[in-house]
C-alpha cells in the first residue's frame, strides 16, 4: 500500500476512525496499530509478516537476555502464543504459495526455546548476555543476507571463480525481497544492541515491542527509528490535538508534493536517460544526472514528511530524516543531513564499533571506507551501490586528510572571501554527490561510464529537460532556501499562518493538475 | 447572529480565494483546456449536440468556434431532410473525433472529407451527427431515430479503442444467454438533465467557457464517474480491475458486445437501404506512436472492405515533427490528423456504387 494510493487515504480513513475511538485505552490502541500495520504491510504480501513476526520476537527475547535479565517462561509464551497462531493463519489458507514461510516460522519457534534452554542452562553472567545478544544479530543479519543478498553473492562467487578459470553453475534461488526489509531488520538490531550496551532498558511488554517494530507509518522506508526515542512513545497515552493534526497534514502534505510532483515527473527524465545511456548528448546527460540527484531527494524525503507527518497526526514524534543535504559543503556535512537515521546508524554501530578514529588516522580511513562500502551495500544487492559507497568513503577520505571541514568552518561566511570559499566548496561537493548518483542509478558500470561519456562528449547542451527542470526544482529551492536562511528544518510550522495557506493551496493544486499520473513506487522500497 | 454572519461572510471569501487561486495558479502553471460540450436529451433516447448552441474550445494549441446548426449537427446551415436531386449524402456517427472537437468547421474531418470529394468531382454533402462522448450503441440509435430520416447514401460510423467501454458503460445492450444482442436500457442520457438546468444560467455558461479550473475539475470528475459506470456495468466485461484501460484483451464479453453492435448497427443502415462503412481512428501513444483499436475485433468484421482503419496511414505520415493528434488539449485529430482521414475516407467513398450518381463534369460551385 502506497502512501500516495487511493487505498491509502481509504484504509488511512477507516484506522483513524477506530484509533480515536480507542484514545482513551493505551493498550487497545496499540493493538490497532499493530492490526492496521500489519494490514498495511501485508498488502503487499502476506507472507512477508512472518518474518516482521519473526525479527519481533528474536528482539523481543534477545533484547531482555542482552539486558542480563532471563526471559520469563510468560514472556515466551505471550510471545508464542499471539505469534503462532498468527504464522498459521497468514500462511495456511495460501498454503501452497506460503509453506515456505510457514517452514520458516515453525521452524524458528522450535529452534528459538533450544537456544533459550541452551544458553539459560550452559552460560552465566556476561557470556550469558553476550549470547543472547549474538543469537539476536545473528537471526536478523541471517533473515537480511538471505532475502537481499544470497543471490548477489552467489553470482558474484561465480563471476569470481570464472575469472580464474574454474566454470562453476551459479544456484539461484527464487526469492523475493520483502519490502523494507533493511529498515526494520536495522531499527530491531538497534534496540538489542542498545540493551547490550547498557544504553537502554528492555521492555516486558510484548504489545508495545510489536507496535514499535511494526508501526506503519515508517515501517518499510523509514526513518529508522532507535528504540530509546520511539519505543517510550508506545508507552504512554498519546496526546491528540488540532495543532498536531494541522501539522502532521501540512508534513504530509508537502511530502506528498515531494515525491508526485516533483520526483516522479523528474524520474521520466532520468529514465530517459539511464533507459539508453549511450545515445545520449551532453544535455541530456547533464539533466538526467540533475533528475535523478533531485528525483531520489524528493522521493526519498518526501516519504520521511509523509510518514512524520502521519505520525504526529497519530500523536508520535519521529525524527528528522533529511537536513537540506543539498546545502552541504562536505561530505562529512553531506552524511550529517541525508538519511540521518541511517547514516547515524552506522556510524553509532558499525564505525564506532570497528574502532572510529581512535585509532590514529589509517585506521579512521579502514574505518570510514568500511562503514561507507557496508551502507552502500546495505542500498541493494548490486556492486553498483558498493562503487557509490566506496566513492563516498573515498572522498570523506580525503576531506579529512585535508582537513577541508575544519578549513570551511574557518571561513567568515559574512565576509566576501569567506562567502566564495562556502560557494566554491558548496559546488564541488554538489558535483561530487552527483557523481555518486550516477554511480547509484545505472544498472550497470558500464552504462555509468556511458553517462560520463556523454557529459564530457560536449555534444548538444541543449534540450527541452531544462525547462522541465527549472519548472519542477524551483518552487522546492525557494522553500529550502528559506528554511537554510532561517535555520529551520520543520516545514511544518515554517512562515506565517497565512504564507502557510497559500503554499498548501499550491500543494494542492498542484498534485491535482501537475503530478504525475499513475502510482509509482518509492525508490527506497527496494532497499 | 452578528458571529454567524461575520463566519459565513469569512467562508465565502476564502472559498472564494481557494477558487480564484486555482484559477491563477492553473494559468500561470498548467494551463487546462476549456472543451465544453452543449448536449442535450434527445427523443430517441441518448445525447445530441443542443441546437443553435455555439462555444468556444481552447487549449493553450488552438482557439476554435463549434457551431451547431438547428438539427444537432455540426454545420453552418441546416440541411433539408429529403436529399437534393444528383447529390450523395453521407451521414456521418462518431464521437468527438468525427464531430471535429479542438478542430474549426473548415478543418473538421466531415468538411475535408466533403472537400476531398468535391476537388475529385463529386456533389457530396457531409452530414454530421457526431456527438461527443457517444459509442457505437448511442450511434445505432441515433441512425434509427434521426440520421436515416435524411436520406443518406452512406452512413460512415467511427471506431475508436474507447468503443469498447463506451458500449459497456452506457448499458443501452447486452448480451443474453442466447448469445443474441438485445436491448437493456431504452435511454442513455448522462449528466443531461443537470446539464440542462445549469446551461439555463448565464454565469454557468461564461464559467463553462471561461474558467480552467472548472473545466479541469469538469473533466476529472467525468473521469471518476465514468470509471465508476464501467466498473458498476462492464466488470464482468472487462480484463482490467480498474476499469481504467479502455482497451480490453481478445475476446471478453465487452469485445462481443462491440462486435454484436457494430453488427447490428451495420444490418439497420442496410436494411434501411444505405451503405455502411466504419472509420477506425487508432490510439495516440505519443506523436510517432499509435495503437490500433480494432485487434481485439474479429477478423471477419475488420478484413471487411466497409472496415477503414486509418492506422497505416498515420504510421506513414508520423514523424517527430509531425502533430496528427492535439497534444494539450484532448488528444482530438488536428487539422493535418483529419486531412489525412478525409483524404483517406474520400478514396474509399469514390469507389461505392452510388457514387457514380453524383460524379460530375466540370467544377460546381460549394454550397
Amino acid at each position: 500500500m502506497l502512501f500516495n494510493s487511493f487505498t491509502f487515504l481509504i484504509f488511512f480513513l477507516c484506522f483513524a476512525c477506530v484509533y480515536l475511538a480507542t484514545h482513551r485505552w493505551r493498550r487497545a490502541q496499540n493493538f490497532v496499530l499493530i492490526a492496521a500495520s500489519y494490514i498495511f504491510y501485508g498488502w503487499w504480501d502476506e507472507r512477508f509478516l512472518v518474518l516482521v513476526i519473526v525479527s519481533t520476537v528474536n528482539d523481543f527475547i534477545g533484547g531482555i537476555g542482552a539486558s542480563g535479565q532471563r526471559p520469563t517462561r510468560r514472556d515466551g509464551l505471550t510471545a508464542a502464543g499471539v505469534s503462532i497462531p498468527a504464522i498459521l493463519a497468514l500462511t495456511v489458507p495460501t498454503i501452497e504459495q506460503s509453506w515456505p514461510a510457514l517452514v520458516g516460522g515453525l521452524a524458528f519457534f522450535a529452534l528459538g526455546p533450544v537456544a533459550v534452554y541452551l544458553i539459560e542452562h550452559f552460560l552465566q553472567g556476561e557470556a550469558r548476555r553476550k549470547a543472547y545478544f549474538i543469537s539476536s544479530i545473528t537471526v536478523n543479519l541471517s533473515i537480511l543476507g538471505f532475502f537481499k543478498y544470497a543471490n548477489f553473492f552467489a553470482a558474484s562467487l561465480t563471476g569470481a571463480l570464472r575469472t580464474f578459470g574454474i566454470e562453476a553453475e551459479p544456484i539461484f534461488l527464487n526469492i523475493i525481497l520483502p519490502v523494507g526489509i533493511s529498515f526494520y531488520t536495522f531499527q530491531t538490531m538497534s534496540y538489542t544492541i542498545d540493551i547490550y550496551r547498557r544504553q537502554m532498558e528492555p521492555t516486558r511488554s510484548f504489545l508495545d515491542f510489536a507496535a514499535y517494530v511494526s508501526f506503519f507509518p515508517q515501517l518499510v522506508a523509514g526513518p529508522i527509528e532507535r528504540a530509546g526515542h520511539l519505543l517510550p512513545q508506545f508507552q504512554r497515552p498519546r496526546h491528540l490535538s488540532m495543532d498536531r493534526l494541522s501539522e502532521g497534514a501540512a508534513l504530509f502534505l508537502w511530502g506528498l508534493y515531494k515525491k508526485m510532483v516533483i520526483a516522479d515527473n523528474l524520474a521520466n527524465i532520468a529514465d530517459r536517460l539511464f533507459g539508453a545511456a549511450s545515445e545520449a548528448t551532453t544535455g541530456q546527460a547533464i539533466t538526467g544526472i540533475i533528475a535523478f540527484t533531485f528525483q531520489i531527494y524528493c522521493d526519498f524525503s518526501g516519504y520521511s514528511d509523509m510518514a512524520r507527518g502521519l505520525a504526529r497526526v497519530l500523536g508520535f514524534d519521529l525524527m528528522v530524516n533529511f537536513n537540506l543535504p543539498y546545502f552541504s559543503r562536505t561530505p562529512s556535512e553531506f552524511w550529517r543531513r541525508w538519511h540521518i537515521s541511517l547514516s547515524s546508524w552506522l556510524r553509532d554501530y558499525l564505525y564506532v564499533s570497528l574502532g572510529g578514529n581512535r585509532h590514529g588516522r589509517w585506521m579512521t580511513y579502514r574505518n570510514l571506507m568500511l562503514t561507507m562500502l557496508l551502507g552502500g551495500l546495505w542500498h541493494g544487492a548490486s556492486w553498483t551501490f558498493v562503487a557509490w559507497g566506496a566513492f563516498h568513503g573515498l572522498i570523506l577520505c580525503i576531506y579529512r586528510a585535508l582537513d577541508v571541514d575544519e578549513v570551511i568552518g574557518r571561513m567568515d561566511p559574512r565576509r566576501w572571501s569567506g562567502m566564495a570559499c562556502h560557494a566554491l566548496a558548496w559546488l564541488v561537493m554538489i558535483v561530487l554527490v552527483m557523481f555518486g548518483w550516477t554511480l547509484f542509478r545505472a544498472r550497470t558500470f558500464g552504462d555509468a561510464i556511458d553517462v560520463f561519456g556523454a557529459v564530457l562528449s560536449f555534444d548538444r547542451l541543449a534540450t527541452d529537460n531544462w525547462s522541465t527542470l527549472a519548472f519542477y526544482i524551483a518552487p522546492l529551492a525557494i522553500v529550502e532556501v528559506a528554511q537554510r536562511i532561517a535555520q529551520r528544518v520543520d516545514i511544518s510550522t515554517f512562515g506565517p499562518r497565512l504564507l502557510r495557506f497559500n503554499a498548501a493551496l499550491f500543494c494542492i493544486y498542484s498534485l491535482l493538475f501537475v503530478s504525475a499520473p499513475g502510482e509509482r513506487e518509492f525508490i527506497y522500497f527496494d532497499f | 447572529m452578528n458571529l454567524k454572519l461575520r463566519w459565513i461572510a469569512r467562508t465565502a471569501v476564502a472559498a472564494a480565494y481557494v477558487i480564484l487561486f486555482g484559477e491563477v495558479f492553473l494559468r500561470l502553471f498548467a494551463p487546462q483546456p476549456i472543451l465544453p460540450r452543449y448536449v442535450t436529451a434527445a427523443p430517441w433516447g441518448v445525447r445530441m449536440n443542443t441546437p443553435n448552441s455555439v462555444y468556444r474550445q481552447w487549449t493553450p494549441e488552438v482557439d476554435v468556434q463549434i457551431r451547431i446548426n438547428g438539427q444537432g449537427l455540426r454545420a453552418d446551415h441546416d440541411f433539408p431532410e429529403a436529399k437534393p436531386p444528383h447529390s450523395c449524402r453521407i451521414a456521418l456517427l462518431g464521437d468527438s473525433y468525427f464531430i471535429g472537437f479542438e478542430s474549426s468547421l473548415e478543418n473538421s474531418f466531415a468538411q475535408r472529407l466533403e472537400d476531398r470529394l468535391r476537388q475529385d468531382g463529386y456533389d457530396a454533402e457531409v452530414l454530421n451527427f457526431a456527438v461527443s462522448g457517444h459509442g457505437t450503441a448511442e450511434m445505432l440509435l441515433t441512425f434509427d431515430g434521426y440520421a436515416r430520416k435524411f436520406e443518406p447514401d452512406l452512413v460512415i460510423a467511427q471506431w475508436h479503442r474507447s468503443d469498447f467501454s463506451d458500449n459497456a458503460r452506457s448499458g443501452l445492450f447486452q448480451i443474453k444467454e442466447d448469445g443474441e444482442l438485445h436491448p437493456l436500457s431504452p435511454t442513455y442520457l448522462p449528466g443531461t438533465r443537470l446539464q440542462a438546468i445549469f446551461l439555463s444560467s448565464a454565469a454557468y455558461r461564461w464559467v463553462a467557457e471561461n474558467s480552467q479550473l472548472y473545466n479541469a475539475l469538469r473533466d476529472k470528475t467525468a473521469r471518476m464517474v465514468k470509471r465508476l459506470l464501467l466498473a458498476i456495468r462492464g466488470r464482468s466485461g472487462s480484463t482490467d480491475p480498474e476499469g481504467e484501460s479502455d482497451a480490453p484483451s481478445l475476446l471478453t464479453p465487452q469485445v462481443a458486445l462491440s462486435t454484436a453492435i457494430i453488427q447490428e448497427l451495420r444490418r439497420h443502415v442496410e436494411a434501411a437501404g444505405h451503405r455502411f462503412m466504419m472509420v477506425e481512428i487508432p490510439q495516440r501513444l505519443n506523436r510517432q506512436t499509435f495503437e490500433s483499436g480494432v485487434l481485439p475485433l474479429p477478423a471477419a468484421l475488420t478484413r471487411d472492405p466497409a472496415f477503414v482503419s486509418s492506422f497505416i496511414v498515420f504510421n506513414a505520415a508520423a514523424g517527430p515533427d509531425t502533430k496528427l493528434f492535439t497534444e494539450k488539449g484532448n488528444f482530438h485529430l488536428t487539422a493535418l490528423g483529419n486531412r489525412l482521414l478525409g483524404d483517406l475516407v474520400a478514396k474509399h467513398v469514390e469507389v461505392e456504387p452510388f457514387a457514380g450518381r453524383c460524379k460530375f463534369h466540370g467544377t460546381r460551385a460549394k454550397r
